[in-house]
């Protein structure tokens, strides 16, 4: 297919389940010339036997990806399409750079047909907390897609695009993928390039793939990971063909199954989700043993500490002097109150407020200090697990399905949300989720874990699950 | 409360590194380009921009930390420290703070064995920030982003000092440090050193420090002298009133000579600090930093009294900087003054076209014609002007012609 036919597709794709502000509201920027001019593009060159250069090149496939029309959550920045965080201090901001992840799609062969809704500035885990508005679940649209990357995972779900980006600090992407019935992937941090994503906290964040399928997120992954001089915390380490996952075997496969994720309070649904999900793989001859990750109950205390403090210094930026939005006020620091309280969202100030407290004279030992002497704990658990020669963990990927939009108004419940995914960002490790099955027709998540920098064992694990699901027509 | 009253005195200088780009990103330091020309996503903090640390930036800042007696660490701490300020971009600016790079050192404040001097309590990197400019545009303040993140080492001493001529001394001998080990131009009038204050007073004999005031706004050596006498009186009248001191930061008025409290919006921060997530610990091996520590070592052996002779009998330490560099660049016209020879040891120009700052400093590695000069122990003026003139014509804004002798 062409990348004409390919994105034009996509377009009709999301005309007929209205992804825009009318329907599901996963598309918060699109340009549609744009897009099918790079495709025509795109498409001269494959033509000319063209590499992106516009150099000469024998590779009639030309690019990994094909020609493939992705969508890209809106705190990535892209050049043409603005990037605003879901946030109105953003309105109308373009980046005049662009972020290395959406580079190296873009020269593999992907054409970002649209910006996504997510939670203002990756604060949330429903994306209601968006200034454009609530994205809904293409599921059942009475329900949030989860968040923060749900414009994203939306998409995926609503057959629009197959691959598409998002970001994790807390599980923003496994979430999302869990409610909305897709593949969501968190890399190792440092595997991939965070040059380019809009900070909300440093030391978590990472850009994430979504896809239809594993392999799609795989696929994405595979183009998007490696080495960036312009990310100082980025490793240079070689990125395996995570596609060749698919033909692992799982024999002697070691599946550890943490007790802290299934409390005697966890849904019995999502249990039995999850343990099915289990005696498949033991099935395929992977080998599932019970263990225990004792700090795990910390995670979200921790969690809502050290990233609220750097969110309230990664937010500084956003004053009013340089771009996006300035409301007047009287004189500078009039000018700084009105435009910062007027520009962030309700969640963003409570996280901002959070995290200046945090930091402050005094308190810092008692708060930021202690977070990150539990958050060494909470790493330590892992490392001890996966050094005790299990190779991947299995859990659910969230505590529910998919919530009523407007359902969680009380903050901390909805932190709750993020309770088995915010530990990987902690400790650094990569996940995925994969649809595990229904509960009342809604999709559950199965989580992978594995050990730094084995995204390759995620992958394998995933392909497995999903062939043996598929295999006996159980996808959801 | 009666006298004798003893100042007590601590300084921090700030200090630019002649780096040729930033210190996060490849964004050049050059002096003068039109407003905001300089700068990129990094600099400007668009969103999404990540910091690199610039590694020349380190060799710099450790060989300044060396030529003052530090111990260099092995590993640094880069740390956030956050305020709002229209020319501070990020909102924060990155420093750093329980884990500098460098602590320990030392100041001599005169020459020979158990000579007086400072300690330095510590050597870290930091960032400058952008310059707001407020006379430009009636009812508007300007920025301009071009310094923001110019590299900085701030070097703070321990309240060793005890009279504002010591203090003028420290700073003088300081400069002549980082001059010679071409770690900065370190010129107080144009803003690449700049000096804070601290001051207490107690009386003569005593053990413990008096409460301290931070003086601020100094634009010269002997600025920092007379507002360091200035304060100094002003704390023994409070004290002798018996009034206190209060903890504050004053600023100097070089017109009217005096000093006044900053208002309260221009201090007391609380910076919340907290390590830099952007930006790995800074780890440098051992190897590097003998090796880095080494060299220096060559330089400092030379005593800065023999130094100083050299370049007093060359004429060119006591020239204007203009004069000096139509001395040192009229084809075919001699030194003014001065013996006409010059220790090849000391020789080693400094040109910096745009800012007609010329300084004399050490080259341990000379260029041929300079070598061949050393060997007979003195290089004579007309060698040293074909190669600065060599170099002049080629280089284009700025221009090393110790490089010439390097090469
Ligand atoms: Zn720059």
């Amino acid at each position: 297919m062409s990348a004409v036919a390919a994105v034009e597709a996509a377009f009709r794709r999301a005309d007929e389940v209205r992804a825009g502000p009318d329907g599901l509201n996963a598309f918060v920027h699109v340009d549609r010339e744009a897009a099918v001019a790079e495709a025509a593009e795109l498409d001269r060159m494959v033509a000319e036997r063209l590499d992106v250069a516009g150099r000469p090149t024998h590779d009639a496939g030309r690019s990994p990806l094909g020609a493939r029309p992705i969508a890209v959550k809106d705190n990535i920045a892209t050049l043409g399409l603005p990037t605003t965080c879901g946030s109105r201090i953003l309105a109308g901001y373009r980046s005049p750079y662009e972020a290395t992840v959406v580079r190296r799609l873009r020269e593999a062969g992907a054409i970002v047909i649209a910006k996504t809704n997510m939670d203002e500035f990756a604060m949330g885990s429903s994306t209601e907390q968006s200034a454009y508005g609530p994205t809904l679940n293409p599921v059942d649209r009475t329900r949030v897609p989860g968040g923060s990357s749900g414009g994203s995972a939306a998409a995926v779900a609503a057959g629009i695009v197959r691959i598409a980006l998002g970001s994790e600090t807390g599980g923003s992407v496994r979430q999302p993928a869990a409610f909305c019935g897709v593949v969501g992937v968190k890399p190792t941090y440092g595997r991939v390039s965070r040059y380019g994503l809009v900070a909300f906290a440093s030391s978590l964040d990472q850009v994430g793939v979504f896809g239809k399928t594993v392999d799609d997120a795989a696929h994405g992954l595979s183009v998007i990971a490696g080495h960036d001089e312009r990310d100082s915390t980025s490793i240079d380490l070689p990125v395996p063909d995570f596609r060749a996952a698919a033909r692992e075997s799982l024999e002697g496969l070691v599946i550890g199954r943490p007790r802290e994720y299934f409390p005697d309070t966890l849904d019995p649904r999502i249990r039995d989700v999850c343990d099915a999900a289990a005696e498949r793989l033991r099935g395929l001859g992977a080998v599932v043993r019970d263990v225990s990750l004792p700090h795990t109950s910390l995670a979200i205390p921790v969690y809502y500490i050290v990233a609220p403090a750097e969110a309230s210094s990664n937010l500084a930026r956003f004053d009013g002097v340089r771009y996006g939005l300035r409301l007047a006020g009287d004189g500078l620091t009039g000018m700084y109150e009105a435009t910062r309280s007027g520009g962030f969202g309700a969640e963003v100030t409570r996280r901002i407020l959070l995290g200046t407290y945090v930091l402050s004279a005094g308190y810092y030992d008692a708060y930021y200090r202690k977070a990150m002497a539990i958050r060494a704990l909470i790493r330590q658990d892992f490392v001890r697990v996966f050094a005790d020669g299990v190779h991947v963990l299995l859990t659910p990927t969230a505590p529910t399905t998919a919530f009523r939009l407007g359902a969680i108004s009380d903050p901390y419940e909805m932190y709750l949300s993020d309770i088995y995914t915010a530990t990987a960002n902690l400790a650094g490790i990569p996940g995925i989720s994969v649809p595990g099955g229904t509960v009342d027709g809604l999709p559950v998540g199965v989580q992978f874990l594995a050990t730094h920098f084995d995204e390759y064992r995620l992958f394998a694990a995933a392909y497995a699950l999903e062939r043996s699901l598929t295999e006996q027509g159980e996808h959801p | 409360m009666a006298g004798p009253w003893e100042m007590v005195i601590g300084l921090e200088v700030h200090v630019q590194l002649l780096t040729k780009t930033k210190l996060f990103c490849p964004c050049s330091t050059a002096f003068g380009a039109p407003p905001n020309a300089n700068t990129c996503p990094v600099c400007l903090a668009l969103p999404g921009a990540l910091p690199v640390l610039n590694r020349g930036a380190v060799r710099l800042a450790a060989r300044a930390a060396y030529a003052l007696g530090c111990t260099v660490h092995e590993e640094s701490v880069f740390a956030r420290k956050n305020y709002f300020y229209p020319d501070l971009p990020k909102g924060y600016q990155i420093s750093q703070f329980d884990r500098p790079l460098a602590t320990g050192g030392f100041l001599a404040l005169e020459d020979g064995p158990g000579a007086r001097g400072v300690r330095i309590h510590r050597v870290h990197m930091e960032e400058d920030a952008g310059k707001s400019i407020h006379d430009r545009y009636p009812g508007h303040s300007a920025i301009d982003l071009n310094r923001s993140g110019t590299p900085l080492i701030e070097i703070v001493s321990e309240p060793d000092l005890r009279s504002a001529a010591d203090a003028g001394v420290y700073l003088r001998r300081l400069k002549q440090i980082l001059e010679y080990t071409e770690v900065s131009d370190a010129n107080m009038e144009e803003g690449s050193l700049r000096v804070d204050a601290n001051v207490s007073v107690r009386a003569a004999g005593a053990d413990a420090l008096g409460t301290k005031t931070e003086i601020k706004n100094m634009n010269s050596f002997s600025g920092v002298e007379r507002a360091l006498e200035v304060e100094f009186a002003r704390q023994v009248a409070l004290v002798e009133r018996g009034e206190r001191v209060v903890q504050q930061t004053m600023l100097w008025d070089a017109g009217s000579g005096t000093v006044r409290p900053a208002r309260s919006k221009e201090e007391s921060h609380d910076y919340r600090y907290f390590p830099e997530p952007d930006l790995p610990p800074l780890r440098l091996t051992s190897a590097v930093l003998a090796e880095w520590r080494e060299a220096v070592g060559a330089q400092r052996a030379e005593p800065f009294q023999q130094r100083e002779r050299a370049l007093e009998r060359s004429g060119l330490r006591s020239l204007e900087p203009r004069k000096f560099r139509e001395v040192a660049l009229a084809p075919g016209k001699q030194l003014e003054r001065g013996a006409g020879e010059i220790d090849a040891a000391n020789l080693g120009i400094v040109l910096r076209r745009e800012r007609t700052l010329f300084a004399l400093v050490p080259q341990p590695q000379a260029h041929p014609r300079c070598g061949a000069a050393r060997a007979a122990g003195t290089l004579v003026r007309g060698s040293a002007r074909d190669a600065l003139e060599h170099e002049a014509v080629e280089a284009d804004g700025r221009i090393e012609a110790h490089d010439a002798c390097e090469a």
